[in-house]
């Protein structure tokens, strides 16, 4: 069993000062930090191997290519799928945009694209617009009281027109764990693609895309300890072979003439331009690296650090958890009576803590909840009990003084 | 006091201060002395944009002086708006035109605030500066 005082020594940057205090870092639903093996992956990498990949004949361009083939390999094995399944992506924005716009080609008027409203923009805009510009029709599960998909809501709003469902693996805001596997039956069971994102989802213990039953799925690097702008969108072979990549040019392409292009087939096909090789080292360093601590051991240990926060928070007057879901993973989420967000995590930022306010790139979640703003606390393995207890200290003393 | 005298008054203020939390909570306490206007004021032609807290600003020159009358939803934008009216309240058009408003920098207070919240608190001083430039 790992101790989270042993794992610090890994993040420097846990040792900083914020505004004279000892930095506590709880965003980490918006960027983990990343450990000192990854950073000399990449490190290593720039003093060894750095070229460009798969066209080059000479040695670094050749170990290149390997370092970041070995990568696909690596994040294949870490979500159970295939090789050429793995399509490296700028994270999991850019996936999604990917998929949606590759199904622009086969989306019509008749068809469907079902979300649920818990959805971060990246996995709500990019199948709204899809649906815009396509004229299929955009339908939104609604959430139950405790902040769960309401999978009978669901199975009703899901029909035989519907193309894709699209859901979180776990809520940005309210953490929710969504039980991805009975969304997956009524999405099959309606002949429908469906599509996860997997962003705050990767990191909180073992993910396998064959177990939960995605068609495709979706997730960024900087959300579990890789350098920012790498990421992954899987996809099931056979769904990918019957879509058409939406992006052009070189890497991506077979025989290129004035009158007529042929493509790569996937995962090469649908990564036009040079990849972010040296990204891809250090996301497989990551993986290698939560691997080696333990994927359920982690996991164990932050839902241990979510349930104290929580406990911590009931604890503060005048503060309400938003959410009660059966599992949640990762963050938790409040308001306080009679104070803005905003103002609360600009003051725990002056006492030290990191902390995120506002809409969480979730609008229509909390316009869902009735709000315009809370405040998300999302620690990580490498966060102490002790810590989450100082956050509890400290925002009891902002409430106070914000209510004065 | 002249526009320029209340700023070094409120830049040495925060100068004396040397924490930001505690920066912070003479915000907060300032943000105490901003009377909560009468609905009139706060409607929603007179929110400034570009600022993620909301803010309202309805300013008029009554007699020649300015007369601002601000709001805001969050605490620390009011106790920032509080100094922001002690500014550049009861002062001409040309006062106003003519001087240059460096408390936000001097004082420390755009480090207390976001990229953002920073461009939205700018807005605010355009917004001013704009109605000391109309009917020239």
């Amino acid at each position: 069993m790992f101790r989270a005082e042993d794992i610090r020594k890994d993040f420097p940057i846990l040792e900083r000062l914020v505004n004279r205090r000892r930095l506590v870092y709880l965003d980490n639903a918006a960027t983990t930090q990343v450990p000192l093996p990854v950073l000399e992956a990449v490190r290593s990498h720039y003093f060894g191997q750095n070229a460009n990949v798969h066209r080059g004949i000479h040695t670094l361009s050749n170990e290149s290519t390997a370092k970041l083939e070995a990568a696909r390999r690596t994040a294949a094995r870490f979500i159970g799928a295939e090789e050429d399944e793995i399509i490296f992506t700028s994270g999991t924005t850019a996936s999604v945009n990917l998929l949606a716009q590759a199904y622009r080609e086969i989306l019509g008027p008749e068809d469907e694209v079902v979300v649920t409203v818990m959805e971060h923009h990246s996995n709500f805009v990019p199948w709204q617009m899809l649906c815009a510009r396509t004229g299929a029709a955009f339908r939104v599960c609604p959430l139950t009281e405790a902040g769960e998909a309401d999978l009978d809501a669901l199975a009703e709003l899901v029909t035989d027109r519907t193309k894709v469902v699209a859901c979180a693996q776990v809520s940005n805001v309210l953490g929710t764990v969504n039980p991805l596997g009975e969304i997956a039956g009524i999405a099959h069971a309606a002949g429908a693609a469906f599509a996860v994102d997997g962003a705050q989802g990767v990191r909180h213990g073992i993910t396998d895309v064959h177990a939960i039953g995605c068609d495709f799925y979706s997730f960024s690097g900087h959300k579990m300890l890789a350098p920012g702008g790498t990421g992954v969108l899987y996809g099931r072979r056979e769904k990918l072979a019957k879509l058409t990549p939406p992006f052009y040019g070189g890497g991506m392409v077979d025989k290129v003439t004035v009158q007529r292009t042929t493509f790569e087939p996937a995962p090469g096909g649908w990564e036009a331009g040079t990849p972010n090789f040296q990204g891809a080292v250090g996301l497989a360093a990551a993986m290698d690296y939560l691997e080696e601590i333990g994927r359920t051991e982690i996991a164990k240990y932050e839902n241990h650090l979510v349930t104290l926060t929580e406990e911590v928070l009931r604890d503060v007057p005048g503060v309400r958890v938003l959410g009660d879901p059966q599992a949640r993973a990762g963050c938790v989420s409040f308001t306080a009576e009679g104070v803005h967000s905003f103002d609360v995590a600009a003051l725990l930022d002056k006492l030290g803590f990191a902390v995120r306010s506002g809409h969480h790139c979730a609008q229509p979640l909390l316009a869902s909840l009735g709000l315009e703003h809370c405040v998300r606390v999302s620690p990580a393995f490498y966060n102490t009990e002790e810590e989450i207890e100082r956050f509890g200290d400290a925002l009891r003393q902002v409430c106070g003084l914000l209510r004065g | 006091m002249t526009i320029k005298e209340t700023q070094d008054s409120i830049i040495a203020d925060f100068k004396l201060i040397g924490d930001e939390f505690n920066r912070y909570t003479l915000l907060i306490e300032l943000s105490k002395e901003l009377p909560k206007p009468e609905p009139e004021h706060l409607r929603d032609e007179l929110l400034v944009e570009g600022c993620q807290s909301r803010v309202w600003l309805d300013i008029d020159y009554p007699d020649g002086l300015s007369r601002i009358i601000a709001y805001s939803d969050t605490l620390i934008i009011r106790g920032i708006l509080t100094l922001v009216l002690e500014v550049c309240n009861g002062h001409t058009k040309e006062e106003i035109r003519e001087s240059e408003l460096y408390f936000f920098e001097g004082a420390g207070i755009a480090e207390f605030l976001s990229e953002e919240r920073t461009k939205g608190m700018a807005q605010v001083i355009r917004t001013i500066r704009a109605s000391a430039e109309a009917d020239r």
